[in-house]
């Protein structure tokens, strides 16, 4: 059965994200991600629940960011959370969206090392020994963690460019790819990711991979269209996007959505993605249409299609049932 | 103040266990479920959202977050969560936290604590307010930061400490303040006092700040396996250098550097053989259930309005623990 996760953004109230969690998991996803966007519905406590109301989906943080989740907490957090779920519990991490981190006071330096710092330091933790670690968003002298879990955490880096994908492949699990890919840039990263991996001696065949992918759907496919766009406005205010805006070759006008939705006004911001833009970048439309764009991304190698079930009752309905004839 | 019952747990045991045994505290009629976040241990927010969603009425109050290893940004996110799943059920309790550990996760010197509890308190009150927060902290600095929601009703916050500095503080600002496990009665009176000097300062009405205690708390049908119970408890929170006053005021010679060693190199049960067992009942609540139900009235009558017990041991004790409770909130 073709594996399917499903990421909320935080945007919704926690207790309609607990029902939508295990309605998607009956509906046949298998990975239940929570996006961690700075001033929104928290990743962690959120994961806790979802772990807890439902059976057998993977749950999993996405991202942690070093400059702000210090790594002792943080390892408690998912271990704690491993332990009364074992082999349910990942972690995506990530350096953030760099607005959100400019308001929390945080301005990264190098932002790759700061990653590959984390991922070391949280792996070092669950081992159970003590770690030491010098890096530029924390310090860890000693800290020893004084219980393990039975089953590994595996470890997602978020990659928002070719080059975190590379590094990804060199010290993560896997690679989690940012929402608002195109197809040929999955294939991109994927193909680095994997670039990454071999330099590094590793084995890819036990790395996993999974991509968020901006969905909706309705039945007329327009309205879930004008979803998407709002979507990928708020995408579109990190920096970080360049590279993939730049590869799709449309004329977007970035700074201009940076700002508005720096002042909280996303509907001006949405004006700015074009048309387009929806299609390129996400997965629009009706339920036929929507699962035959998800087929392209998994024709390009990726293990995991990242969707959304958002919306209204309908439409949530509707993405409910792409999940299912997706996984047969 | 009419007087609460609370429980806590420490996070030596699997969490699973701690989620059946909060279910199982708030049927036999406790009001709070704290969970301390010993750095190492299990985590205390995300083991109360399960206990929330695994209760029906109790509050859930991690204790105690770190204002220099949590970031307030994403702890006012995590906690507005929280509050969001149980709406009125979610509280904070905000303290320096233990020195050893915090040295370890790279915070050697704890600086200004009243300042930056203060800062912490009210970054966190702006954020779940809704306001757009600039505060240049000591530790943590917020440029423009906003919350996106707001928790359905307030979510309280107290300050845990045992420092006259900090407790004052706590008086000042705070909606209750948690005295830490494993005081002394005469320790737990001082305590009071910093908290009501605080109080008197702002011109506060003293019912304002709720005062709960932590209290260790060991329950067996013969008492002397609670008392031995509780020795390691009482070992545990010794590896703290700041505890040398408590030790001080109940007057038995206990080993206090050895026991910080000990700890450190996790030698738990070593250093527990430190504490002298008479010792044992001057810092916690030890014995058998008669003998617990009265020292625990004697923590009451010292001024704790909200004692928060343990719930541990064999299943024995557990249900000796958990009878206590049903007897204490029983006619209310």
């Amino acid at each position: 059965m073709p594996k399917i996760g499903i990421r909320f953004d935080g945007f919704e109230d926690a207790p309609e994200t607990f029902r939508v969690a295990a309605l998607a998991e009956k509906a046949g996803a298998t990975g239940l991600w929570m996006t961690e966007h700075i001033g929104y519905r928290e990743s962690l406590v959120s994961c806790m629940a979802f772990a807890m109301k439902t059976k057998n989906a993977m749950v999993i943080p996405a991202a942690v960011t070093p400059y702000l989740f210090h790594p002792t907490p943080t390892a408690m957090s998912l271990a704690t959370m491993a332990e009364a779920f074992p082999g349910r519990v990942g972690v995506s991490v990530a350096i953030g969206n760099t607005l959100d981190l400019k308001e929390s006071g945080k301005e990264p330096k190098d932002a790759v090392q700061a990653v590959e710092d984390y991922v070391r330091d949280l792996r070092a933790m669950w081992t159970a020994e003590a770690v030491e670690s010098e890096t530029e968003a924390y310090n860890l002298a000693g800290v020893r963690m004084s219980f393990k879990t039975d089953k590994a955490i595996p470890i997602y880096v978020t990659a928002l460019g070719s080059e975190v994908a590379s590094k990804a492949g060199e010290v993560a699990d896997g690679m989690l790819m940012s929402a608002g890919f195109s197809v040929p840039f999955v294939e991109n990263c994927l193909k680095r990711f994997r670039e990454g991996a071999a330099q590094a001696g590793r084995d890819v065949s036990v790395l996993r991979t999974a991509a968020f992918i901006h969905f909706s759907v309705s039945e007329d496919g327009h309205s879930a269209r004008e979803d998407v766009r709002r979507k990928l406005a708020f995408l579109f205010r990190n920096r970080l996007m360049a590279e993939n805006i730049a590869s799709s070759g449309i004329p977007i006008d970035q700074d201009a959505i940076v700002d508005a939705v720096a002042a909280r006004d996303l509907k001006k911001a949405a004006t700015l993605v074009p048309d387009e833009a929806i299609e390129a970048f996400g997965v629009a439309g009706t339920v036929a249409d929507c699962k035959k764009s998800l087929e392209a991304y998994v024709a390009t190698g990726l293990d995991e299609p990242v969707i959304q079930v958002a919306g209204d009752e309908a439409a949530k309905t509707l993405a409910l049932q792409v999940i299912r004839e997706f996984t047969g | 103040m009419a007087v609460r019952l609370g429980m806590r747990f420490d996070g030596f045991d699997p969490v699973g266990e701690t989620i059946e045994v909060a279910a199982q505290a708030e049927e036999a009629g406790a009001d709070t479920i704290w969970m301390a976040e010993h750095l190492g241990y299990r985590e205390a927010a995300v083991s109360c959202m399960a206990f929330a969603l695994k209760t029906q009425r109790a509050m859930v109050i991690p204790t105690a977050v770190m204002p220099y290893i949590w970031h307030p940004m994403p702890t006012a996110m995590q906690f507005a969560t929280m509050a969001e799943a149980a709406p009125g059920r979610v509280g904070i309790c905000v303290s320096v936290g233990n020195l050893l550990n915090l040295r370890e996760s790279g915070v050697p010197h704890p600086e200004k604590p009243v300042r930056v509890i203060r800062e912490y308190v009210e970054a966190l009150r702006a954020l779940w307010n809704g306001e757009t927060v600039d505060q240049e902290g000591l530790i943590w600095q917020l440029r423009g930061a906003r919350l996106a929601f707001k928790p359905p009703k307030p979510i309280p916050i107290f300050i845990a400490s045992t420092g006259p500095q900090v407790l004052g503080l706590a008086g000042r600002i705070a909606d209750g303040v948690l005295y830490s496990g494993g005081l002394s009665l005469a320790s737990i009176k001082k305590c009071a006092d910093f908290a009501d000097i605080g109080i008197a300062k702002a011109g506060r009405d003293p019912s304002e700040v709720r005062k709960a205690g932590f209290v260790y708390f060991a329950c067996s049908k013969n008492g002397t396996d609670a008392v031995e119970a509780n020795r390691r408890k009482i070992a545990f929170l010794f590896r703290n250098s700041a505890q040398a006053d408590n030790i001080a005021s109940v007057g038995i010679p206990i080993d206090h550097e050895a026991i910080i060693e000990l700890v450190k190199a996790r030698k738990l049960d070593e250093a527990a053989q430190l504490i002298p067992p008479e010792a044992v009942t001057q810092f916690t609540v030890a014995g058998t259930p008669d003998q617990c139900r009265e020292q625990l009235q004697a923590y009451i009558d010292a001024g704790v309005e909200e004692p928060v017990i343990e719930v541990s041991g064999n299943d024995e004790e557990k249900a000796l623990a958990l009878e206590v409770i049903r007897e204490f909130t029983a006619g209310r």
